[in-house]
């Protein structure tokens, strides 16, 4: 019987996406928290975004699409934050923080990636919140996952630190052994990703006991768990002479291919693509261990071969055989991946200036509606009405008590 | 660690058919948060369970490095599931389950007459969930491709968002590709468990190991539209040579490169109009470093730290995982478990992620759990048992 994926993602889609109906009270900034909060968006949480006036970090620094009308779009911003609704709120004034109490007696969770103590400091504490509201979920995602009291609260944090730390650069090491940055943002990539899991698992909690709870997650504590498999092998080494030969990184005619060979099946596979088919039956090469205590040698016959052709020839032959291999893609070069877009991997969405931006979808299956990314100092009107019921006049007054900010905004560059 | 965290997922029942690393990890997650995990392996252990770094007991049993890292809390069980017998077993645990997980290529399941369509069909409340390289069925042409993690790392651009600088590849040295579809068939699987509390139907997850990770180089795709301006970077950002090693900087701000210049007694930097507004020091970035460097060389990684740490600037040490086991500051902060190996030692685990702590740690042997098992779940008595095993079904009656 032929496995039935397919169909399966099919029934996924015309169900109703998992999270519907829940309201997200959205406090967090940069990458990590956005993340996860799009995740939930994704999944079909209303998420309602607050940032601080002028809008937090990720909008400002980086490069910037510029609108029409003057807008911008920064890529980070573009990166996480579809699906979302916000409006900028001043916590630091009476009438926001008022507000901000008003929001959260109709959310579900609440959620911020601040340094320890910054709410505290706002006058928010989720405990307190949690023990006004009993099904509120609250969270938060901070490098070492400690209360504001701890002496590593005041410690810096950026998800490289965390990366640092948790071990996940000590093998990436640069021609001169220095260790080198993972390249990509990982640790808050992964901990908005973990974030998400837990908010979702503490929401099944809750429908069985109609409690929520406090969600903690340390950037730290989640990249060590990533390398769980280094570090018990470090207590439980393996013969040194054991590996894998052909399993790694080798250079094409005009770029790099990643190979897998993990078995002799697939080594024998792979000695038929390079036209060698004795070696497979070679006595020094057919075994697993034999492969390992030689892997240099092979590894170098393997390369001599794959430099000689092009990237795409060596897939192509190679991919036919089952032996698993691929580019080692340029970032620029996966909007041009024909699969990914035919696999729905890719999407252009509305970039909230009037364009689009071709941007990942969600990886966990789950999509809502035609989502676009909020403009940087979006009209309040529109969601505090959808929200709260909230009137014309009583805005108007929230606006002049500064819960939005400094009244005197310029004009043009805010709501109308 | 208190009395709170205990079965958040209390009354899930997982049929776990992964192997290796990334299905593991997604079912190490389910069980950590309470749900009663059931790993069924091929007779003798998958692949994972019998490779790798091994610890032997005095009777010759083992426990492998893989497994001590990823199956803890989990129930053991062999099947053979190419004898009709162990398939039976496996169609009656499936029937007291909520979800069931592999992360077999896209045509394995198929060729053991295992249906997934066919499951939720005749058990509407089940949650199937699969992991595969491109999250594709059978019948796709890139299903035949092979899959290992190191491919999707590479599919993805991930390896090469900052290659070396003679740019050639850099092993990330750990199973990113592998781990991170583990946590995200984690986090889809518990998304449909909560849409089943509300609709009553369960569903199904694919996860694609490329997905996730070009998922999670976002900020990459929308960079290569949204450019950078060449040569620009972040100044004081990144890793810095000091007398005995490395550290890690991060100023991200003009106030925190303030700082940083006030620990290195160089306020005028904080001042010189070449330095002090990012927009200038960016496109400085060598110019900058250089200063950094040099301070740092001078001194060891702990003094760098000492010194950095109380100002704010994000600052750390590049730790491995050998001295990792033995930090202090780790264990202090609970992220590191001393878990039951299952041959009555210990070994030492990074903590669950999310931090979920019911304080079930022990990793079973192969096997182990077949009678407990077929017992609390199956309600097979031990002379049933024993005409399941004559039949073949745990492995070759003589085994």
């Amino acid at each position: 019987m032929e496995s039935t994926d397919r169909d399966g993602v099919a029934a996924t889609t015309a169900e109703p996406p998992p999270l519907l109906g829940i309201r997200v009270l959205d406090l967090t900034h940069i990458l990590a928290g956005p993340f996860c909060t799009q995740l939930l968006a994704d999944a079909g949480a209303e998420v309602v975004k607050i940032e601080p006036p002028g809008g937090e970090f990720s909008r400002i620094r980086g490069p910037q699409r510029r609108g029409p009308d003057g807008k911008t779009l920064s890529s980070y911003s573009a990166a996480v934050n579809r699906g979302k609704r916000g409006f900028d709120l001043d916590l630091k004034s009476r009438a926001g923080l008022a507000l901000f109490d008003r929001l959260v007696a109709t959310a579900d969770l609440v959620i911020d990636n601040f340094a320890p103590g910054a709410l505290e400091r706002l006058g928010v504490a989720y405990a307190e919140l949690r023990e006004r509201h009993p099904r509120l979920i609250t969270a938060s995602i901070t490098l070492w996952g400690v209360d504001s009291d701890h002496p590593l609260a005041r410690r810096g944090g950026v998800a490289m630190v965390a990366e640092a730390e948790a071990t996940l650069m000590h093998y990436r090491r640069d021609v001169d052994g220095s260790p080198m940055h993972i390249g990509f943002p990982l640790g808050d990539m992964s901990s908005g990703l973990a974030a998400y899991a837990a908010i979702v698992t503490a929401l099944i909690e809750r429908e069985r006991t109609g409690r929520g709870r406090h969600v903690n997650i340390s950037l730290v504590r989640n990249l060590l768990a990533m390398n769980s498999t280094n570090v018990t092998l470090a207590q439980i080494p393996s013969d040194p002479a054991a590996g894998f030969a052909a399993f790694g990184f080798f250079r094409s005619s005009d770029g790099w291919i990643a190979l897998g060979v993990n078995s002799d099946t697939l080594w024998a596979r792979l000695c038929a693509c390079m036209g060698r088919p004795e070696l497979a039956t070679d006595e020094r090469y057919a075994s697993h261990h034999e492969r390992g205590a030689r892997r240099e040698e092979i590894n170098e016959l393997v390369s001599e071969w794959t430099g000689r052709h092009t990237t795409r020839e060596l897939v192509d032959l190679v991919a036919a055989s089952g032996v698993p291999v691929g580019p080692l893609a340029q970032p620029a070069e996966v909007l041009d991946n024909p699969h990914f877009h035919r696999l729905g991997f890719l999407r252009a969405i509305d970039d909230g200036l009037g364009g689009t931006i071709t941007v990942p979808s969600n990886p966990l299956g789950f999509h809502h509606g035609s989502p676009r990314i909020p403009p940087r100092g979006e009209d309040e009107a529109p969601v505090l009405r959808d929200v709260l019921g909230l009137g014309d006049d009583e805005i108007a007054e929230l606006r002049e008590a500064g819960a939005f900010g400094p009244q005197a905004r310029p004009a043009g560059t805010g709501p109308a | 660690m208190t009395a709170g965290d205990r079965g958040l997922l209390s009354g899930i029942r997982v049929i776990d058919l992964t192997h290796i690393l990334a299905g593991p990890y997604c079912t190490m997650l389910l069980a950590d948060a309470g749900a009663e995990v059931i790993k069924v392996s091929p007779p003798g252990g998958e692949f994972s369970q019998v490779h790798g770094g091994l610890r032997r007991d005095a009777s010759g049993r083992t426990v492998s490095h893989f497994s001590a890292a990823m199956n803890r809390g989990k129930r053991s069980l062999e099947l053979d599931l190419k004898n009709p017998a162990g398939l039976a077993v496996l169609e009656r645990l499936v029937a007291t389950a909520d979800v069931v997980v592999d992360n077999f290529a896209p045509s394995s399941l198929g060729r053991m007459g295992i249906s997934y369509e066919e499951l939720r069909r005749r058990h509407p409340r089940l949650v199937t969930a699969s992991i595969n390289l491109w999250g594709v069925d059978a019948g796709d042409p890139l299903a035949k491709r092979g899959g290992v993690a190191i491919v999707a790392e590479g599919e993805s651009s991930v390896l090469l968002g900052r290659p070396r600088s003679d740019g050639t590849p850099a092993h990330f040295g750990f199973p990113l590709g592998d781990v991170a579809s583990g946590l995200a068939a984690y986090a889809a699987i518990v998304s449909h468990l909560f849409r089943r509390s509300r609709t009553g139907t369960g569903g199904h997850a694919t996860i694609s190991m490329v997905h996730i990770l070009l998922a999670m180089s976002a900020t990459n795709v929308t960079a290569a539209q949204i450019p950078y301006l060449p040569g620009t970077g972040t100044a004081a950002y990144g890793v810095f040579p000091t007398r005995d090693g490395h550290v890690v900087l991060g100023v991200n701000s003009d106030r925190l490169w303030a700082r940083l210049c006030e620990c290195m007694e160089r306020p005028d930097l904080a001042a010189d109009a070449r330095f002090a507004h990012y927009t200038e020091r960016d496109q400085r970035v060598d110019a900058a470093n250089a200063l950094v460097s040099e301070w740092t060389s001078a001194r060891t990684t702990a003094e760098v730290v000492e010194r950095v740490a109380p100002s704010g600037v994000p600052v750390g040490t590049v730790m491995s995982p050998e001295a990792i086991v033995t930090s202090p500051l780790i264990e202090g902060l609970g992220y590191l478990w001393d878990i039951d190996d299952g041959l009555g030692g210990t070994v030492r685990v990074p903590a669950n992620p999310l931090g979920f702590d019911l304080g079930d740690r022990r990793v079973s042997p192969v096997g182990e759990d077949a009678r407990a098992v077929l017992h609390d779940v199956l309600e097979v008595e031990d002379a049933q048992a024993a005409e399941l095993r004559r039949q073949g079904t745990f492995g070759p009656a003589d085994a």
